[in-house]
């Protein structure tokens, strides 16, 4: 079932054969034991994943309860290109703004902050020249 | 007068107001401590004397405009995943090598305004992956109160330079209970916050939805001086919130138990825990119930579906967040034929096993034909477990369980078997699934070693979580213990 390789090729990591004979057990090991979640009935239940919140309040794990409502005219708009526009607002919230939960986008303002400097930046990198971030080739014979 | 290194933070704050000492007294005692212990101990990746000092006389010069902030002169040691602006930063991994920020994570800006004296970055599991810091590429930290065991991880760094007297405070983060843990193995307390209390920005990624750094101590007014400076909303971190109940922290304790109701879930007790552990953590709900505390034993039933659900999600979100390794704009480059052959042979050499394992067992529950039997399944079951712990907080003021099955375990006891590694954190990671708050302090000692016992709240219960802590050690002084090793000097 775990083909290793397949998989290492999709995470981009090289795996010998001596680590491969090493990994492959402890990961069937551990695959094993998180199936134990198969015993539980979760067919009513909501994971969460990149679902839209329904109309009412905010979903997702963090969400508080009754912390969020939603009106058709919101006392704060949150702007940004993603944002929704009367989506969110916040309850008796003193600071206005809107809290968070992962599962929903909660955007600030698309305001522009000051840059951190290219030149330090690129100065990090393991190979630049003019300027830019210097790579192998990238478009040809590779694998894929 | 006590030796300054054994001095709290609350307590070197009283010594700065009454001008017993300067912040270049205490620069020079933590050097000198370091510097005596640090080779037994190995709890630093980076420390430069010279910079502290520098940094202390800086501090002095400039005391009128921090002297009222409580962190101002307090020594405090940062995890090594938590960025520091021209400060190497290596994550525990050598796929970081040369790397440095050029920028402060959101807590250091906070920690350097309020005049905190910062004391390099300390040892983890590679990536904040394990829980012991043998995954640590630079080799384990030892724990102070015995040199053959591990001072448990990922924080495990952070939690022996407070051990050790090092340092009085130190930042730590918990995914599953890396700031909990090692805290427990080493006699001292941490906190894990709820979710978006402290900002992530400038941790490094590990798993989004469950990373939280935290304050690591000896003592509970220590960590809310320090919660107090760390906890604000961050405008560059989506997950951030404002605590709805203010930003004090500190001298509001509400220490009176009486009348309070604690959950104890049977789950928690089980043959999984060693039996002298369960007997610490009965003894801490006599003390409690001494003090006036209404204690229920009860049933979790999802609860033990958290290890589980947490190596499916947490690998998940590692797979994606490890991603961004690909020797192009810092870190390591170990070249390749094409650009393909470069990202594998970096990333093989880079990384270490346990982050392997890690970046796998995600990648396969993420791609085709898996995601929903794995990855979607571990979040309903999150869900299930988020929703029963909110119920149980309908009951009870607070849960209390053990932090860890066992004290510290030796070093090397559980490198061969990942899963046997994975489950002394079977305590503390549902708190991380629900995103609620949790605190371990210290409650005795098992064979002279430190046991924890874990306070869990519902979310920004931070501030009876800290009261009810300091209600428990005012009555039983556990936070004083002391390795022997440092009564030997």
């Amino acid at each position: 079932m775990f083909d290793v390789e397949k998989i290492a090729k999709l995470a981009r990591l090289k795996i010998d054969g001596d680590e491969v004979k090493t990994i492959l057990p402890q990961l069937e090991e551990i695959i094993r034991y998180v199936e134990a979640l198969n015993q539980i009935d979760t067919a009513e239940i909501d994971g969460y994943t990149r679902k839209p919140a329904p109309s009412g309040r905010i979903s997702g794990i963090y969400a508080i309860p009754g912390r969020y409502t939603r009106k058709s005219t919101p006392s704060r708009r949150i702007s940004g290109i993603y944002a929704i526009p009367g989506r969110y607002t916040r309850k008796s919230s003193p600071s206005g703004g809107v809290g968070a939960s992962h599962a929903d986008t909660v955007l600030r303002a698309d305001e522009p902050l000051p840059p951190t400097d290219p030149q330090e930046r690129l100065r990090l990198a393991p190979s630049q020249k003019e300027g830019m971030f210097f790579v192998p080739k990238v478009i040809g014979d590779g694998e894929d | 007068m006590k030796n300054l290194c054994h001095l709290t933070a609350y307590e070197i704050r009283e010594g700065y107001k009454n001008r017993a000492f300067s912040v270049t007294d205490i620069a020079k005692a933590v050097v000198a401590q370091v510097e005596k212990l640090s080779p037994k101990i190995k709890a630093f990746l980076y420390f430069d004397a010279d910079e502290i000092l520098n940094r202390a006389r800086d501090l002095e010069s400039q005391a009128q405009r921090f002297e009222h902030n409580p962190m101002f002169g307090i020594p405090i040691a940062v995890k090594d995943n938590i960025s520091i602006r021209g400060i190497p930063t290596t994550c525990g991994s050598r796929i970081l090598e040369g790397y440095k920020p050029v920028y402060d994570a959101s807590v250091i800006s906070s920690l350097k305004n309020q005049g905190a004296l910062i004391i390099g970055k300390t040892n983890m599991d590679e990536f904040a992956m394990g829980s012991s810091t043998e995954n640590s590429a630079f080799g384990p930290t030892l724990n102070p109160w015995d040199l053959e065991r591990v001072p448990g991880g990922s924080s495990g760094g952070s939690a022996a330079a407070v051990a050790s007297r090092m340092v009085p405070t130190a930042l730590g983060s918990d995914t599953g209970g890396s700031i909990r843990q090692p805290a427990a193995f080493t006699g001292i307390l941490g906190l894990k916050c709820t979710y978006g209390l402290v900002s992530r920005y400038g941790l490094i990624a590990y798993a989004s939805s469950l990373d939280q750094i935290g304050p690591m101590g000896r003592s509970v007014e220590d960590l809310a001086m320090c919660l107090e400076a760390i906890s604000f909303r961050e405008k560059r971190d989506s997950t951030s919130l404002d605590d709805p109940l203010g930003t004090k922290y500190l001298d509001n304790f509400k220490t009176n138990v009486k009348g309070l109701k604690i959950g104890v879930p049977k789950e928690f007790f089980n043959e999984g825990i060693n039996p002298d552990m369960r007997e610490s953590v009965y003894q801490v709900l006599k003390d409690l119930e001494a003090l006036g505390a209404i204690v229920e034993e009860f049933s979790l039933r999802y609860i033990s579906c958290s290890l589980p659900s947490y190596y499916i999600i947490a690998p998940a979100e590692a797979s994606s967040n490890l991603a961004r390794y690909d020797a192009i704009r810092y870190g390591l480059r170990v070249p390749g034929e094409n650009i393909i052959q470069q990202y594998e042979n970096t990333r093989g050499a880079g990384f270490g096993a346990e982050v392997k394992r890690r970046i796998l067992l995600g990648t396969f529950v993420l791609s085709a034909g898996y995601y929903d039997a794995y990855y979607l399944k571990a979040m309903k079951v999150r869900r299930l477990i988020k929703n029963e712990l909110t119920e149980a907080f309908r009951k009870y003021d607070f849960l209390v369980t053990p932090t860890t099955p066992t004290t510290a375990f030796k070093i090397g006891e559980k490198t061969q078997n990942p899963l046997e590694m994975y489950l002394s954190d079977i305590c503390t990671i549902g708190v991380n699934l629900a995103g609620i708050p949790a605190i371990s302090i210290p409650c005795g000692k098992i064979d002279d070693l430190p046991a924890g016992v874990q306070f869990m709240g519902p979310q920004f219960s931070e501030r009876r979580l800290l009261s009810l802590s300091k209600a428990y050690l005012d009555a039983t002084g556990h936070h004083q213990i002391i390795p022997s090793l440092l009564k030997e000097n």
